[in-house]
């Protein structure tokens, strides 16, 4: 009963937000040219760090500029009329358009000159001379005309397909090259697997190398400091080698000129599913969010990792927590005052600053798996606060109790096990329940560490399919539902556990 | 019952004589007050010890430190030959011999009543659950709860919760048990309910220490009294000694429930308008009649001025004094005047004015001489 309410309920928030979005914003005068963008009146987006802002900086100083770490919710501001002119780079904006970004044009003209794209090289890098060798590599390419070729096919023709490359049989070293998965036709997934030129170029230079070849996944936020952690040894991800850029990392030479344009609102048509009506656009965005490429599985792997992630690190957070806990009670000083100093100093700190903190600075030299990261990382933050928790639960049981228990003759560690815990679980429980939950909703910021969860899942369909709300929307339904089903799973082990004390009877007894 | 325990102890001594715990030297410190100053103890097998007192006298510090819920800041603690105050005395064994009953019951929350009462015989002293069950049924009967054996705690009234309470406390066979005032936090009415089954005890001959604010019963149930005031046992005995024939001052201002009032050295330098008001404001305290305290102050104002001080004058001076005590639960105040010096009869002219004036105020009168002291005690 309350499961169908809340699914009516659902639908008529659903439906309120799609028709919100369909909205337009009040028409202004069509923009035709680049000059007329510089100017207070307008607004422009330009992408964080990259070639884009400086270009407008340099070139439109009047106009007032808002910045985006990605070019999906750059896309996505243009056509719902936020921006007036969106910054960026003209292959991609164009491959955006092709796949189905609607309401929106680009303006002939480019704005101002080409910049180098290059590849990002990792002052930490285990790989001997790697710019040296990244450079050779680029050269003979380019004498063999492989890059135009790879050029012509990716970009120009927008093929699409992945040749095959020989992966080493009996590598030197290990590379571990740093890339976006955003961003078609560099690189991005289809269905489940990597893809486009700069991970072609991946793999080339890998085989060049005789490495074994790792790829990771960031945000453009995440990959410079990735860079310079010594995380990975290169980056490949189409990456505007900016004068900005080159002060933190250093860069190969040249792979190829990038231009840039501006992407302006288009006079006709825009809105969601408005030409096609409402269901047939529905049944459009369910297609290709879940069903092309089948992308359904990308999205199970991120469930996968999200509740993986969220499992473990409620474990061995709960663990954990139970050693603060105990720690904060014994009878040393220094103990306790560890113990609290712990709880402050992680309670007193988002947990993507701690992510980032572990990730790339205390196992930035260490090989490990992001996703071992993020528990860790979780665990810890979970631990703070069931500490508390915990320790308000223990604290709320009446100390005559314990004497009582001492009294007739439990020792200290049996009374706290049999008398004291028990009772005090009753009282935290259900209060470290909502606090699981929300560690649940929490964990879709492992992005940051490349880790790919079910919302950089959804944002890497959202940069295929072009589309505003669906892809959202269909993350915040999995997580809804992924936590009402952990919520109802708690609470069922909670009544497991509990005492039943309608249910009068005395155990392993003959009454 | 207490005969089924075989004590099995690592730290045994020779264990010659009848006393089950004894005390020696016990202190308990706390920073700002000390409320157990050397306390020496003997208890035997079978007593029943009542330890009465006003409040913030350490009885219960007493209670609690035979069981080392609080821990001793100086002294011995010998149980059955164990010194548990020993650092490698298991403590836990010890206080197994020893059960405790609490003022606020302290039963285990989380259990049914049933489920109070196994718990330690399951897992302390190792029996079956039936085993346990089965006993704790039985006590159960006994003290009137067996149809709140499936109960939880705070399904009961108070008077339920101390029996069982009670009840848990004796399936663990003690040899002897502590009643931290066991009816102190129940409504009269209860305490009925709870005394009775402590009295049954005591008929058994269960070694108990009980400390109590419940005089009669107190009188009635005990084998021996210990009267505490300001840390010490300042009083020992039975209860009959204790109660009707007290032989220190503060037993019997404690025992009488007496309020009292004292001055010394009175001489004519003396500043009787300032005694004046102190009495009148110690019978408005005591909640007196008016009359009553005006017949006091008179008495003070024949007796002292016209009598004692003129008497003390022509002797030369001698040390006067007055105590006035009032109980509450006679209605009587008491005044008793001792005068050192040559014996002097105050109620023997019947011509005299302050004489005749005494006698109507006081329901009775007595005098006394011994040792060069007058006493003359007036009753009102």
């Amino acid at each position: 009963m309350l499961l169908q309410k809340r699914t009516v309920f659902l639908a008529v928030a659903l439906s309120g937000m799609l028709w919100l979005g369909g909205c337009g914003k009040q028409e202004k005068e069509q923009i035709t040219s680049i000059e007329q963008l510089n100017d207070p009146a307008y607004t422009i987006g330009v992408p964080e760090g990259g070639a884009g802002m400086y270009m407008a900086e340099k070139y439109l100083p009047e106009a007032k500029q808002k910045t985006f770490s990605g070019n999906s919710s750059g896309y996505l501001a243009i056509s719902q009329g936020k921006l007036d002119g969106f910054v960026y780079d003209r292959v991609m904006m164009e491959f955006a358009i092709a796949s189905g970004l609607e309401g929106v044009e680009l303006l002939e003209e480019n704005l101002g000159e080409s910049v180098d794209v290059a590849v990002g090289i990792s002052p930490k890098s285990q790989i001997d001379n790697l710019e040296d060798k990244v450079n050779r590599f680029l050269a003979e390419a380019r004498a063999e005309g492989r890059l135009d070729d790879m050029y012509e096919r990716w970009v120009s023709r927008a093929e699409g397909t992945m040749p095959e490359i020989p992966v080493p049989k009996a590598p030197d070293c290990k590379l571990k090259v740093g890339t976006t998965g955003m961003v078609q036709p560099f690189s991005y997934y289809e269905g489940t697997t990597l893809t486009g030129y700069d991970v072609e170029l991946i793999y080339r230079f890998a085989a060049w190398l005789n490495a074994e070849v790792e790829i990771k996944i960031y945000d453009y936020d995440g990959i410079i400091a990735a860079a310079q952690a010594g995380d990975i040894d290169c980056i490949m991800a189409n990456l505007n080698a900016t004068e900005e850029r080159r002060r933190h990392i250093a860069f190969s030479d040249c792979v190829y000129p990038s231009e840039t344009a501006v992407m302006i609102r288009s006079g006709q048509g825009s809105g969601m599913f408005l030409e096609k009506g409402f269901w047939a656009g529905l049944e459009d965005s369910f297609r290709s969010t879940f069903v092309v490429e089948g992308r359904w599985r990308l999205i199970l792997q991120g469930l996968g990792v999200t509740i993986l992630i969220s499992v473990f690190s409620g474990f061995f957070g709960l663990c954990l927590g139970f050693g603060i806990c105990m720690l904060r009670r014994t009878g040393y000083r220094s103990m306790r005052l560890l113990g609290a100093v712990f709880v402050r100093v992680i309670q007193g700190m988002p947990i993507v600053v701690l992510l980032m903190i572990l990730y790339y600075g205390i196992f930035g030299s260490v090989d490990i798996s992001e996703v071992l990261a993020a528990v860790i990382g979780f665990s810890i933050n979970f631990a703070a606060y069931s500490s508390e928790m915990m320790r308000a639960g223990i604290e709320t049981v009446d100390k005559g109790q314990s004497e009582a228990a001492l009294a007739m003759g439990y020792t200290k560690r049996q009374t706290f096990f049999k008398i004291v815990f028990p009772q005090a679980a009753g009282n935290f429980i259900p209060v470290l329940k909502g606090e699981f939950i929300s560690m649940v909703k929490m964990t879709s910021v492992v992005g940051y560490i490349a880790v790919q969860d079910l919302t950089k899942v959804s944002d890497i369909i959202r940069s295929r399919t072009m589309e505003a709300f669906f892809p959202l929307i269909v993350t915040a339904v999995i997580y809804f539902a992924v936590a009402n089903v952990m919520t109802a799973a708690l609470s069922f082990a909670e009544k497991k556990a509990a005492p039943k004390r309608s249910k009068r009877c005395v155990k392993g007894v003959c009454m | 019952m207490a005969d089924t325990y075989d004590g099995q102890n690592a730290c045994a001594e020779d264990n010659m004589d009848t006393s089950m715990i004894s005390i020696r030297h016990l202190c308990k410190q706390y920073p700002n007050v000390t409320p157990l100053r050397d306390i020496n103890l003997e208890i035997k097998k079978g007593e029943v010890i009542s330890i009465i007192g006003p409040s913030g006298t350490g009885k219960s510090t007493l209670l609690r430190c035979i069981n080392l819920l609080e821990t001793p800041t100086k002294g011995e603690i010998v149980v059955d030959g164990v010194i548990t105050t020993d650092k490698k005395c298991k403590v836990n064994l010890v206080r197994q011999k020893m059960g405790m009953v609490f003022q606020s019951f302290n039963l285990f929350a989380h259990k049914s009543v049933i489920e109070n009462i196994m718990m330690g015989q399951v897992d302390l002293l190792g029996r079956s659950r039936q085993e346990a069950y089965d006993r704790g049924m039985e006590l159960l009967r006994t003290i009137g709860l067996a149809d709140k054996a499936l109960a939880y705690p705070d399904e009961l009234s108070g008077g339920q919760k101390q029996r069982a309470a009670i009840a848990r406390t004796l399936a663990m066979e003690p040899e002897i048990i502590l009643f931290d005032e066991p009816t102190s936090a129940l409504d009269p009415t209860m305490t009925g309910e709870v005394l009775s089954v402590i009295r049954r005890l005591a008929g058994q001959g269960m070694t108990m220490m009980i400390v109590t604010h419940e005089m009669k019963f107190a009188r009635e149930v005990s084998t021996r009294i210990l009267y505490m005031d300001q840390g010490e046992i300042y009083e020992d005995g039975t209860p009959e000694q204790i109660f009707e024939h007290p032989r220190r001052e503060r037993t019997r201002i404690f025992i009488r429930q007496l309020k009292v009032l004292h001055a010394e050295k009175i001489s004519r330098n003396f500043d009787f308008p300032a005694f004046m008001t102190r009495l009148e404001e110690f019978g408005r305290r005591q909640q007196m009649a008016q009359r009553r305290i005006y017949a006091m102050q008179l008495a003070v104002e024949e007796v002292l001025m016209m009598k004692l001080l003129p008497a003390a004058a022509k002797e030369g001076a001698r040390d006067i004094s007055l105590d006035v005590e009032y109980s509450e639960r006679e209605n009587l105040s008491q005044m008793r005047f001792s005068y050192s010096g040559p014996a002097i009869d105050l109620f023997d002219d019947d011509e005299d004015l302050s004489g005749r004036i005494i006698k109507g105020i006081s329901k009775e009168m007595e005098h006394t001489f011994a040792d060069g002291i007058n006493h003359f005690l007036i009753n009102i």
